[in-house]
């Protein structure tokens, strides 16, 4: 309650500020929506206020450093509205990205695992290679990143560093989400959704202007499903769900020149998930999910948003906020098999404070404009401070497997008959994190406009500084059959800080031809930066090692390949950032009068350090990041959007990479002229939606929808000989709309396509996550 | 005169001081080697009891002397006793007996059960230990177990 109460208040302090300006006249005249507040073009041709769907196709929103239509800047985006959004159901940006040419978002694992893959570019720990941006703030953390999306006005993807203006971890683009704004539509909307899996949602919102300066929507919603595996362990749901988010905000205008915008969102989910088959590799077949220990994940987080915008006449003056808190569980069977090997639990609390001010000159609408230079000037500003814990417990049967017999097979080399026992049969490993971060840069862009063509200029100074904090300790007794005849207690410890800075400098150059109605032609070049980071992941088999180093040593035995001595804990744990080169070309082209956009780019990455998630051979049990040498990545991008005939409208978008190592040798094997894992070389998707409206006294509208999406080629190792093929899925719905309600009955992957989303390898076992199975159901919706 | 007679006293004097210091030089200045804990390193030879001899070069032997109750412990850092072991071993060899001499420290021990890798090393019992230690050299024999074990090195 304290939240709402702050962010009237300060809607009321900045009520203080002049109501009137010099350039008010200007600013009527003006298309762009200052601040979050989203104004309506044209809007007397918006058929009527309980049109949702119309409303939010022509709604303008306040693009902080982009402008309004991206297909009027020199980049390959994609941008999809409510109506499309809602009958795509899209409600997350794993949905969203199936709709996209390039961006994969494999759903597997639980909603911490969101790794995002772009045009050859990704990850699936830590940073990630797409900012996600939320009403305009930043998300830093990948794990909140699947988070609820619900009354979206507007998603969009900017494929290509933007690092320029976004800074870290926009290396391969930045995708943002608009949600509906209280300024925009009034009424209030609730649904309810059913399908199989027992799967239901349900939502409830409302959008109400208190008075003509006050603008406060308030909403929520709530879902639960058993998921589509069972764990044949024990019988049970393996990727059941259950959460819900609420969102409240605030909007106020108290003159034409000040925009203060308020957004208090919260979350929480609690999910089994993580339903991993193990892999055959003799067969090549994986079996059904079969694990003992309870996984699971859990998560809470909250944000805060509080920006200002100032509209100055000749300028705009911005502002933006955020604060987020995020805390999250995860708990894992680390091994995956129905032996008692060792469990993970990942427990972390993160807050995060950003800091945006933009600066920037008003008319940066069209290349045709008259104006000759348009500029943008930004500083930002951010600190993260991670906490984690995160234990692992050996058991029984990962003692056994992966320390004793190990350990002892050196012994029995010369004591055939003695053995080292632990008294336990059940240890943790504790490891405890403090990982601060924070960041700060400056930047400008310049765009220059001569006739048909703009130019475009841009460079930030990103300065990063990271730390980790780490202490990793475990304590055990043991006994050496030969010589000791009680159980001794031994402890095993490392700790220590580890620091990094970088200073990254991040240009881009761009030149832009219009072709007036017709679209424009395109050229860029620039640069992009992922941050370096730590491998916490890797710290139970650091410290697997210095136990077995530090035992022998207590015994007075020495191996010569044992132990963490003679390498820099440091060196093991730290990865460096990742940076690429970004050239792209494309075109954005309208024909047969606007019933038909074209948007094409064909680009060239080529990527040093390219961050990649491996697994350590042998029996171990993390996973770490380490830096690729160099990867270049060609690819294509094709977007159409066509009015085929009246009420049939056919979308289409297609990506095509082909991300290779060019320099790849981890020592063991080089990987040169090998496919970068995890990038699917294909990904096409097909929406085809024909719409008859007014039929009779029975409903309003009704709209059959036939989607395709085609992804393929994955190849899941560095070594490429583990792959999934190319796959199809089918989707559907059919939407009937009377008055105030409408019905909806849909179904994903409807041909019950069997695939594979995600692979790994744990303990020296290869696990396969399959794809989600057919998912149908049946929602109704009500508007007021 | 006086000069001659200054000189006479003086050269009686200094006969008379040479003449003292002989005299007490016998009784007292008998050269001994002080009981300062070493760490010597050398070639520790294993007598394989198959005709064949292993060698482990660099071994690192320390002895530390515990003067109130007149014995010494002798510790093998990361040892190897034969080339087929695969490991290396600390070992520790208390009570051993030593010997301050004019020029030497004699070291000796029967019947010792080593301390290694966590206890008492019954199989390895030392028997027949005799050594000598100089200020810079530490040579020693003994039996480790049925091995007979020889070791010649210097301080470290």
């Amino acid at each position: 309650m304290l939240l709402p109460i702050i962010s009237l208040l300060i809607c009321t302090i900045f009520s203080a500020f002049p109501t009137e300006g010099i350039c008010a006249d200007n600013v009527e005249n003006f298309n762009v929506a200052v601040g979050t507040d989203y104004a309506v073009e044209d809007a007397g041709e918006v058929p009527a206020r309980d049109s949702i769907e119309a409303l939010a196709e022509v709604a303008v929103v306040a693009q902080l450093k982009q402008k309004n239509d991206l297909r009027m800047e020199p980049l390959s985006g994609t941008t999809i509205k409510l109506e499309a959004l809602e009958r795509r159901q899209i409600s997350s940006i794993g949905d969203f990205a199936s709709h996209t040419p390039n961006l994969y978002i494999p759903d597997y694992g639980s909603k911490i695992t969101s790794s995002i893959y772009i045009r050859g570019l990704g990850s699936r720990m830590d940073n990630p290679a797409v900012g996600l941006y939320v009403d305009r703030m930043p998300y830093l953390n990948k794990n909140g990143f699947d988070a609820d999306l619900w009354d979206v006005m507007r998603m969009e993807v900017l494929r290509g560093p933007q690092s320029t203006l976004y800074g870290r971890n926009t290396i391969g683009g930045i995708i943002n989400v608009y949600t509906l704004s209280p300024m925009v539509y009034q009424g209030s909307r609730f649904s309810a959704s059913y399908g199989n899996a027992r799967s239901y949602s349900l939502k409830a919102s409302t959008y109400n202007k208190l008075g003509e300066k006050v603008g406060l929507s308030i909403g929520g919603n709530f879902y639960s499903t058993d998921g589509f595996f069972d764990n044949e362990y024990d019988g049970r749901d393996c990727d059941w769900m259950i959460g819900g988010s609420g969102r409240l905000r605030v909007v106020y205008k108290p003159n034409s020149r000040l925009t203060v915008d308020n957004t208090f969102t919260a979350g929480h989910v609690d999910q089994g998930g993580y339903a991993y088959s193990l892999y055959d590799p003799v067969t090549g077949t994986t079996a059904p999910v079969n694990y003992n220990d309870k996984s699971g994940y859990r998560r809470t987080n909250l944000s805060y948003g509080l920006s200002f915008d100032y509209d100055g006449g000749s300028y705009l003056l911005s502002s933006v906020t955020t604060w987020q808190y995020l805390d999250d569980c995860m708990k894992l069977d680390q091994d995956f098999t129905p032996k008692s090997m060792f469990t993970l639990m990942q427990a972390q609390n993160e807050h995060t404070l950003t800091q945006d001010f933009v600066f920037k000159s008003k008319e940066r609408e069209g290349n045709l404009s008259g104006r000759v230079w348009n500029w943008l000037n930004g500083a930002t500003f951010f600190y993260k401070n991670m906490k984690m814990d995160a234990p692992v417990r050996f058991k029984k049967d990962g003692i056994e497997e992966l320390i004793l017999t190990n350990m002892n097979n050196g012994i029995h080399t010369a004591f055939p008959d003695a053995d080292v026992l632990f008294e336990e049969d059940e240890f943790d490993i504790f490891s405890n994190f403090k990982a601060p971060v924070f960041g700060a840069a400056i930047y400008h862009q310049s765009e220059f406009n001569v006739g048909r063509v703009t130019f475009t200029a841009g460079l930030r100074i990103d300065y990063e500084h990271a730390e980790l904090d780490y202490h990793s300790h475990s304590a055990l007794h043991y006994r050496f059959t030969l010589t000791m005849p009680e159980f001794k207690r031994f402890v095993t410890e490392l700790k220590g800080v580890e620091k990094r800075d970088y200073i990254e400098p991040l240009p881009k150059l761009s030149v832009q031809y219009s072709l007036g109605s017709m679209g424009n032609l395109y050229a860029t070049v620039s640069r992009g930066f992922k941050a370096g980071g730590y491998n916490t992941q890797m710290f139970s088999d650091i410290l697997q090692n210095q136990m077995k180093s530090d035992l022998m040593g207590d015994l007075g035995v020495y191996f010569d390949d044992v132990g963490t001595a003679g390498y820099s804990v440091g060196e093991i744990i730290a990865y460096k950032p990742e940076y690429s080169w970004n050239y792209e070309v494309g075109g954005h082209f309208n024909w047969l009068g606007g019933r038909l956009e074209v948007d094409a780019a064909l680009f060239y990455i080529d990527c040093t350090d390219q961050q990649l998630t491996v697994f350590p051979s042998g029996k171990t049990t993390g996973r770490m990041m380490t830096n690729a040498g160099r990867t270049r990545s060609i690819g294509a991008e094709l977007s159409l959007n066509v009015n085929l005939a009246n009420g049939l409208d056919l979308a289409l978008a297609y990506g095509y990479t082909n991300a290779q190592f060019t320099n790849y040798n981890n020592g063991i094997e080089n990987f040169k002229g090998k496919y970068v894992p995890y990038v699917p070389q294909n990904t096409l998707s097909a929406n085809l939606q024909y719409t008859l409206y007014s039929l009779g006294r029975v409903v309003d509208k009704l709209s059959f929808r036939l989607g395709y999406n085609g992804i393929g080629k994955i190849y899941w190792n560095e070594a490429n000989t583990l792959s999934q093929n190319f796959y199809s899925l089918l989707n559907g719905s059919i939407y009937a709309h009377k008055g105030k309600f409408s019905l909806e009955l849909w179904g994903k992957n409807l041909t019950d396509t069997d695939y594979n989303a995600f692979y790994f390898v744990s303990v020296g076992n290869a696990f396969f996550s399959k794809g989600k199975p057919v998912q149908y159901g049946v929602t109704l919706s009500m508007e007021l | 005169m006086k000069i001659k007679a200054f000189f006479r006293l003086l050269l009686c004097s200094a006969a008379l001081i040479l003449f003292a210091a002989c005299t007490t030089g016998d009784e007292d200045e008998v050269p001994v080697i002080d009981p300062v804990s070493t760490t010597f390193m050398g070639d520790l030879v294993i007598d394989q009891n198959d005709g064949t001899t292993y060698t482990d070069k660099d071994a690192k032997i320390s002895v530390n002397y515990d003067t109130e109750n007149g014995t010494a412990t002798m510790i093998f850092y990361q040892v190897k006793f034969a080339e087929r072991m695969p490991i290396r071993l600390d070992m520790t060899v208390s009570g051993v007996s030593y010997t301050v001499n004019s020029s030497n420290i004699t070291i000796a021990g029967n019947n010792i059960v080593p301390y290694a890798m966590g206890g008492p090393f019954v199989d390895y019992t030392i028997t027949n230990l005799s050594g000598t230690v100089t200020g810079e050299d530490m040579t020693f024999t003994m039996k480790c177990g049925p091995y007979p074990v020889s070791f010649k090195g210097k301080a470290f």
